[in-house]
């Protein structure tokens, strides 16, 4: 359960996240970059993929409730019981967070495959609902009061520009597969904005672990929740190294689009690791006892 | 972001950190219950549970058992097993028959309002 559990987390975490960042950086961010690009026929093959996108993130938001339906009743069975489903949906925490979650997904489902290309910025409000409604699921939950409203708003702006953060990176390497922009000044904005983005998240994720764990770094440092966490620090790390990396290769004179294709690439598979880390911290006690 | 934007921010964290200084558990644990562990007590009405965070009352399980000297188990059946309106975190168990003297046990399997599990068991011995 717990294996399915955390790759259920890892796809839908990864949907949600390239579907909002996505949005930002074609309808906020780099709207006037991109209006070559949203006239070329790479936009159709874009809007398909982020489609399927969208129905991945249902299949897996059912996928992630299903499993924990079967984990909290401790049994299989009770992952496509109907009885059961209901009252995790009506009577928990989690399910009633869920119900708002799967509503988003499912009307974000339906823009997609209906009117996505015609109203992008509903679509992009929708996607940022979608990973709003991820903030409270999780960790974030252990708290009630102010400080458990407080947790949960430090995981929205860390989701937001974690979403803002990958989102980008896919579309500069969408970009750099068309060249149908000025690559350049995309890449040196990004660099730009970026800074500000692993601001965020590193301020956002040290507040995070402080209040998970009630230190600096959890005990043990490295086994268990600190291992894990001590692995996606040293992804988020690389992809800062990389970032770099681009930024330099950005302001080279002549640019070598095969290098930056190819670092953009390793840029995101780090950050794919680094949500894989993540999908399983979720599932670890932060403090052994 | 400039040198002095990122050292304010940093003297932010800092003092946030210093602010927040309980340290908590992700997955529930039992913190205290009445009647407590290992006491004995005249018959209680109720047990209450104390966890250290929220549960979820639909899918937290407790199961009181009387440890008859020799004679086995007998499960003691529950009227309700339901968290105070005011504080999820406290589980309140409510035994269908009151509690006759002698030595019981109990377990619980508790799912915390982060979904996460965990369970314990402990004892405690009702006189006359």
């Amino acid at each position: 359960m717990q294996d399915g559990l955390i790759l259920c987390r890892f796809v839908h975490f990864g949907a949600v996240l390239l579907l909002f960042g996505v949005g930002v950086f074609r309808q906020v961010l780099f709207a006037r970059w991109l209006r070559a690009f949203e006239a070329s026929p790479a936009r159709g093959s874009l809007e398909r993929a982020l489609g399927a996108l969208t129905a991945i993130a249902l299949i897996s938001a059912t996928g992630w409730l299903m499993l924990t339906a079967a984990n909290m009743a401790d049994d299989w069975h009770d992952a496509v019981d109907p009885q059961t489903i209901t009252l995790v949906l009506s009577q928990t925490f989690f399910g009633r967070v869920w119900v708002a979650h799967l509503l988003l997904n499912l009307i974000a489902l339906l823009m997609a495959w209906r009117w996505g290309a015609l109203a992008p910025r509903a679509a992009l409000l929708l996607n940022t609902l979608l990973l709003l409604t991820l903030a409270p699921v999780g960790h974030g939950a252990m708290y009630d009061g102010t400080q458990g409203q407080l947790l949960i708003l430090n995981q929205m702006l860390h989701l937001l520009s974690t979403g803002t953060w990958l989102g980008g990176l896919l579309m500069l390497g969408v970009l750099l597969t068309c060249a149908t922009v000025d690559v350049r000044s995309v890449l040196s904005r990004f660099s730009g904005i970026g800074y500000a983005l692993v601001a965020v998240i590193i301020v956002t994720g040290m507040i995070n672990v402080r209040a998970l764990s009630g230190a600096l770094w959890p005990t043990p440092a490295l086994s268990g929740f600190g291992l894990v966490l001590a692995v996606k620090l040293l992804m988020v790390l690389c992809m800062l190294l990389l970032a770099a990396v681009n930024r330099s290769l950005a302001r080279q004179s002549q640019l070598r689009l095969s290098a930056l294709r190819a670092s953009v690439l390793l840029e995101g598979l780090f950050g794919a690791a680094a949500l894989a880390a993540v999908s399983l911290l979720g599932t670890l006690p932060p403090m052994l006892v | 972001m400039s040198a002095p934007r990122v050292k304010l921010a940093l003297c932010c964290v800092s003092l946030l950190a210093a602010l927040t200084t309980t340290a908590v558990f992700a997955h529930a644990h039992l913190e205290s219950q009445l009647p407590a562990a290992d006491s004995e007590v005249t018959t209680p009405k109720e047990l209450r549970l104390t966890f250290s965070e929220g549960v979820e009352e639909k899918f937290t399980k407790v199961a009181i058992s009387l440890d008859g000297p020799g004679a086995g188990t007998e499960i003691i059946q529950t009227q309700s097993v339901s968290t105070d309106p005011a504080d999820k975190k406290v589980l309140i168990v409510v035994p269908a028959v009151p509690l006759a003297p002698g030595k019981y046990k109990v377990e619980w399997h508790a799912v915390s309002v982060d979904t996460h599990k965990s369970e314990g068991v402990y004892r405690f011995q009702v006189t006359p």
